[in-house]
């Protein structure tokens, strides 16, 4: 086993090791508990977020090989329409706990839809489809959002006020998050292939 | 004449002009010439989508390989086929090729074929296949045939035919798939205006965020100053007022859907053509190199299955009699379902292989009829008078509406007179009857349209305002800005249309013949000029130069003024006008004075002997005095 072989082993252990204990830690500790101070409670929320979304990073890199597919890149993306939907109430979950993991969910999906979209992109050159197919679905996703929901700028801006709240905007807040992910990498993507194809032709080195 | 047209010399087809490039041009001139020149004063949106349209297919192409090494599962060809290596490294020489392609081996099921980026090239091929090649090329009885099949591999990327079908490929898909977007956000925009339209003209964000709680009066002047101003909010919910948004629809309709038919004609018939033109270029290389094809024959009859004979004959499974009817029956539907003879050759990427054949005992019939050429071109010359009728296009096509159809098609023209010319036959009566199929194709279409215009103007006047008004308003760029009724005189813009479309039935078919003939005029003294040095090389050239220099003269001098006469006459004499017929006769003097200039020099002089040799060329001529054999290089030498 080579140094970086097993480097990477030692990275998915732990990685796989932060899953569960911060599993452990929400279903363990209360969530209501009443932490001594303040600092205590946001160390505590802070870690387990930082380590989720660390955690959440190695492992898509590591399973690269299934997160450059199509499925395994739609993973992450239900996960945040999933947790979107029980944190803008739309799911009704009682148990606190379980609230609490999907809150959590909420923040390392949406960071896990870059990871895999950077993922995607890296090795397949879909920048350019990302982008103009998110497009139409942004642009239906609106149409469709006005003519049944009704004025989505008006309950946008009051939901402003009210964020504790339920809101009918879950999934435009998923479809903006997933859109400004996938927009930027999307161009990114198609330019680092350009230049790459350009590197490509015009090196020496054969295709293979 | 007759005995000319008799000559036993067989044309050395690629020495003319490649049909193949002209199908090529042709494609991405119907598509990319009429956005670029739609990118003429249009909206901002344009350019990007021009420039789009060029470089992406472009990146495509650059991409291909990779895609197919990835399809494929391609790999380089190891030792074991070190044999089949070389034979393709000893013909890329002897051809003149600039790099050798490299062989590449697939484990699945790849017929022999070519593919490539600019600088890197391969022959692809399935492992099954390159080890019959392999034991063929051992067989001394067989070894030539192995080579004919390479050299008709390596002619694809002699000719250049491998990156324009290749290119040609991608800018279709890419053209296909763009417009598709363009339709699917386009409508999503239209639908997403119909809806917002009233809610915008309602909404006022000063009461909105009065009503929002908990804000402090800092976080309101935040959020006010985040959003639109007042005055630039009115101006959007007057313009949003404005908007007729059937229109709108209608104009995105108009303005996409054209590309898709347009590029799905070419990809359906004028791409397969080129495809099926380009094995005939590839089967002369091979006659060239071989001086003979009676090794390549076998091989193109066999396919990759030449050595079949060695193989013993397959065993047929015993069959039930039920089996036995149902194969029957689905043989006879199957036979009953294929599409008739004509119809499956328009659709086939590959020529008959008798076609092949005569191809190469005649190879003046590698070119198409004139009946062929017209019709086609015709076809071409409507299309690109729909699509130029665009919102996209309509600012150009408004004022300059025959410059691309009579240039466009003069080029294609006289290109595809090269070929007799050089047999010395007669151009003009090809020249009247092209033009005349061309001419009538446009008139007929005229005829219906107008006749219809003049009918509805009679029987409906009220349906024909109506119709009118929203075809205007389709393909006006500002959908839904146009008050009122746009026609106010029925019978004059009736009469109007009529009069200036008519009026180009007759200007257009003038203007190519003219330009045609003075095209060949040209072209047939060009081939007089026997002691051009390296005739070879640049007598081809100087041609291109020469239809390059004519065309845009005659664009500049003569279609401008009457284009201007007839639409905008208060401008002929305008400044614009002026600088682009002077700036059309100064490149026409230009390079007629050079021409002739040259023409003095080396026309009508046996390179031989330097005695004068009167007459036009025709294949096969010779010198009266010393019987040089003249231009010995249009000429192909190989024995069928």
């Amino acid at each position: 086993m080579t140094k970086r072989t097993g480097l990477a082993v030692w990275l998915t252990r732990l990685a796989w090791g932060l899953f569960i204990l911060d599993l452990l830690l929400i279903f363990v500790v209360p969530a209501d508990m009443a932490f001594d101070s303040l600092v205590l409670l946001i160390a505590y929320a802070l870690w387990l977020i930082l380590s989720l979304i660390a955690a959440s990073t190695w492992l898509i890199i590591r399973y690269r090989a299934f997160f450059r597919t199509w499925p395994g890149w739609a993973v992450p993306l239900i996960m945040l329409l999933l947790s979107s939907m029980v944190f803008y109430g739309v799911l009704s979950v009682r148990h606190p706990n379980v609230s609490l993991l999907f809150s959590l969910l909420l923040v390392v999906s949406g960071w896990s839809v870059g990871i895999a979209t950077a993922i995607l992109v890296w090795y397949r050159d879909a920048g350019l489809s990302l982008v103009g197919w998110g497009l139409v679905t942004l642009i239906w996703g609106l149409v469709f959002g006005w003519r049944f929901q009704g004025n989505l700028a008006e309950m946008w801006l009051s939901d402003l006020s009210r964020l504790s709240e339920p809101s009918p905007l879950w999934w435009l807040n998923t479809v903006l998050c997933s859109f400004s992910c996938i927009a930027p990498l999307g161009i990114a993507g198609f330019l680092g292939h350009t230049i790459r194809l350009i590197v490509q032709e015009w090196g020496r080195d054969r295709l293979h | 004449m007759k005995d000319r047209l008799k000559t036993p010399y067989k044309l050395n087809i690629l020495a003319l002009p490649n049909q193949t490039t002209i199908l090529f041009g042709l494609i991405v001139v119907v598509l990319l010439g009429t956005i670029l020149a739609g990118s003429v004063g249009s909206p901002p949106f344009m350019w990007p989508l021009a420039l789009g349209l060029l470089l992406l297919p472009l990146r495509a192409f650059l991409a291909w390989p990779e895609r197919e090494f990835k399809k494929y599962k391609l790999i380089p060809a190891g030792d074991e086929f070190t044999s089949l290596v070389k034979v393709i490294e000893e013909e890329a020489k002897a051809i003149g090729l600039p790099r050798t392609p490299e062989l590449v081996i697939s484990r699945g099921d790849v017929v022999l074929h070519t593919m490539g980026s600019l600088r890197h090239w391969y022959i692809a091929i399935s492992r099954n296949e390159a080890l019959r090649l392999r034991a063929d090329f051992e067989d001394n009885r067989r070894t030539l045939a192995v080579h004919a099949m390479f050299i008709h591999e390596l002619y694809h990327f002699k000719n250049g035919d491998y990156w324009q079908m290749g290119y040609a490929r991608e800018f279709l898909r890419i053209t296909a798939t763009f417009m598709t977007w363009a339709i699917a956000f386009l409508m999503g925009y239209g639908f997403f205006l119909l809806v917002v339209q009233p809610d915008i003209l309602q909404m006022d964000f000063g009461r909105l965020i009065g009503q929002m709680e908990g804000l402090t009066p800092e976080m309101r002047e935040l959020y006010l100053s985040l959003l639109p101003s007042p005055e630039a909010w009115a101006e959007v919910q007057t313009k949003a007022a404005e908007v007729d948004l059937g229109s709108v629809l209608y104009f995105i309709g108009n303005a996409t859907l054209p590309f898709i038919v347009t590029g799905s004609i070419l990809w359906l018939f004028y791409w397969r053509k080129l495809l099926r033109i380009r094995e005939l270029y590839a089967d002369a290389g091979v006659a060239h190199t071989q001086k003979g094809i009676e090794h390549w024959f076998p091989a193109l009859l066999l396919g990759s299955r030449f050595t079949a004979d060695r193989a013993g004959p397959s065993k047929m499974p015993l069959l039930s009699k039920a089996k036995l009817r149902i194969r029957k029956t689905l043989v006879r539907v199957r036979s009953a379902l294929t599409p008739p003879t004509f119809i499956r050759r328009l659709f086939s990427t590959h020529p008959e292989f008798k076609r092949r054949v005569d191809a190469l005992e005649n190879p003046a019939l590698a070119y198409d009829r004139w009946s062929v050429t017209a019709l086609s071109l015709g076809g071409l010359a409507l299309i690109l008078d729909i699509l130029l009728s665009t919102p996209l296009m309509l600012p150009y096509h408004g004022l300059w509406p025959m410059h691309f159809s009579v240039l466009v098609i003069s080029v294609v023209v006289t290109l595809t007179l090269m070929t007799p010319l050089v047999l010395g036959e007669s151009a003009w009566k090809r020249i009247l009857k092209t033009v005349g199929v061309i001419g009538a194709l446009r008139f007929v279409w005229l005829s219906l349209t107008i006749g219809l215009m003049l009918l509805l103007l009679v029987l409906a006047p009220r349906l024909l305002s109506v119709v009118l008004d929203s075809a205007i308003k389709g393909i006006a760029r500002y959908a839904g800005r146009l008050p009122g009724p746009i026609v106010d005189d029925l019978s004059a813009f009736v009469l109007q249309a009529s009069w200036l479309n008519m009026a180009q039935v007759f200007i257009i078919p003038a203007s190519l013949v003219s330009l045609i003939g003075a095209n060949v005029l040209l072209l047939r003294r060009l081939l007089t000029w026997y002691s051009l040095p390296r005739a070879e090389q640049r007598l081809l050239r100087v041609a291109y130069g020469t239809i390059a220099v004519t065309t845009t003269s005659f664009g500049l001098a003569i279609l401008v003024p009457v284009t201007t006469a007839l639409l905008r006459s208060e401008e002929l004499f305008g400044p614009t006008t002026i600088a682009m017929g002077l700036v059309g006769l100064i490149v026409a003097v230009v390079g007629l004075g050079l021409f002739i200039y040259a023409d003095r020099r080396y026309a009508g002089r046996c390179p031989g002997c330097g005695a004068h040799v009167p007459g036009p060329y025709w294949l096969g001529k010779r010198c009266d005095d010393c019987d040089e054999l003249l231009h010995p290089w249009m000429i192909a030498e190989y024995e069928l």
